[in-house]
């Protein structure tokens, strides 16, 4: 095994945030950047943090920092076709790992212009390039649903195998995914048929909306950077950082009374007593289920970077499976 | 504590017709004094045996959903 080399990696490219995850000897190491794509080279000197993916020759700079201010969904270069971004994003995952090759890949992309199908995933990742102009060599591809993607992190461990203690052995359970774009649920019976509900709700970036209007009603200051301000719960603007967890905990109690109840009530829906809930947004959902006592509700550790995790996971489990 | 008059002896034959041969050696082996509480104690722990019941055993823990987790590596979609 080269350097640069891996097993397993794991790419989830979210409305918000891109996380990527890898394992070759021993630790796993993990990424995570701002969906967020800008045409060009950066003139500053020592930009070692800058990573360069290459479409048809051109530079593009993946999850550098935010250009523009206020609340923006995504800043992705117009010039950059759908197809192009979402391959830039996974080799600049790659870039970030510091690696250029892996055997297993297992992705998911929940925008909905970044649509991976089994048909096309090979074309789109050869639509970028690594900085060096090399394309990143890659043996099996996998694509996984989110929820699936969380299922797997709750029901299997670090190194492949079912998990005996973490998941109960019967009953119910409701896996939800609380996005930024979408809450997602599905609802798995654990013991016999296995049977299967799943549903969504579109939440188009309401949590982020609300939180970064009220960070800057009260500071008075645009904001820079959403992702960032979401993920570090500290607002940015020139060299004054202030501290606004407290504001994003407020939008996301509003969120719970918007729209949150009445998606806990569809992902439930008297049968399921257990929740696992992931995502960036997890928190949202889990302050609300806090009066919901005769529910036994799991917020996934670190659960922004649960679904990267879900998705390892399964690469360790069934990516070698055919190999 | 019940006192030793109040309960009744019995009398146990200990052949090889009765009991069976290996039986019959093994409390022929014992010290006269030990053979009649070894029988009696041999007895109680097959009636124990007899009435073990499943549930009192401790069972092997099950693996969570296992079909779920199969379920879900099926739906993974591959591309070789």
């Amino acid at each position: 095994m080269t350097a640069g080399h891996a097993a397993v990696v794991a790419v989830d490219v979210g409305s918000l945030s891109v996380k990527g995850m890898a394992a070759s000897k021993g630790a796993a190491q993990r990424c995570i950047f701002p969906t967020r794509l800008a045409m060009g080279r950066r003139s500053v000197i020592g930009e070692s943090d800058v990573h360069y993916a290459s479409v048809n020759g051109d530079a593009v700079r993946v999850g550098d920092r935010p250009a523009m201010d206020g609340f923006v969904a995504a800043e992705i270069a117009r010039a950059l076709s759908e197809k192009e971004a979402l391959a830039a994003l996974i080799v600049g995952a790659f870039s970030r790992l510091g690696l250029s090759a892996c055997d297993v890949l297992v992705l998911h992309a929940s925008a909905p212009s970044m649509v991976l199908s089994p048909s096309t995933v090979r074309e789109v990742l050869s639509s970028a390039t690594r900085a060096d102009n090399r394309s990143v060599e890659v043996g099996r591809i996998g694509i996984m649903a989110s929820t699936d993607a969380l299922a797997a992190d709750l029901l299997v461990d670090m190194r492949g195998e079912p998990a005996v203690k973490a998941a109960p052995p019967d009953g119910t359970i409701s896996i939800v995914d609380a996005g930024a774009r979408q809450w997602r649920y599905s609802r798995f019976e654990l013991s016999g048929s296995g049977e299967e509900t799943n549903g969504a709700v579109e939440t188009e970036f309401w949590v982020e909306r609300r939180a970064i209007e009220m960070i800057e009603q009260s500071f008075t200051t645009p904001v820079q950077g959403v992702a960032e301000t979401m993920a570090s719960g500290i607002s940015t603007s020139g060299s004054v950082e202030r501290d606004a967890a407290h504001i994003i905990d407020a939008a996301r109690l509003a969120a719970w009374s918007e729209f949150g109840a009445g998606f806990a009530a569809q992902a439930l829906s008297d049968k399921a007593r257990r929740v696992y809930v992931g995502g960036g947004n997890a928190r949202a959902f889990s302050a609300g289920m806090a009066s919901y006592k005769h529910i036994d509700c799991r917020v996934a550790k670190q659960c922004e970077t649960s679904i990267v995790r879900g998705l390892f996971k399964s690469g360790k489990r069934w990516g070698r499976a055919g190999l | 504590m019940v006192k030793a008059a109040a309960s009744e002896p019995i009398t146990v034959t200990v052949s090889p017709t009765y009991v069976g041969v290996e039986l019959a050696e093994y409390i022929g082996s014992l010290p006269p004094a030990l053979r009649g509480t070894e029988v009696a104690r041999l007895a109680y722990a097959g009636y124990r045996a007899e009435r073990a019941s499943s549930r009192r055993r401790k069972s092997a823990v099950p693996v969570a959903g296992p079909v779920v987790v199969e379920r879900i590596g099926r739906k993974i979609a591959w591309v070789e």
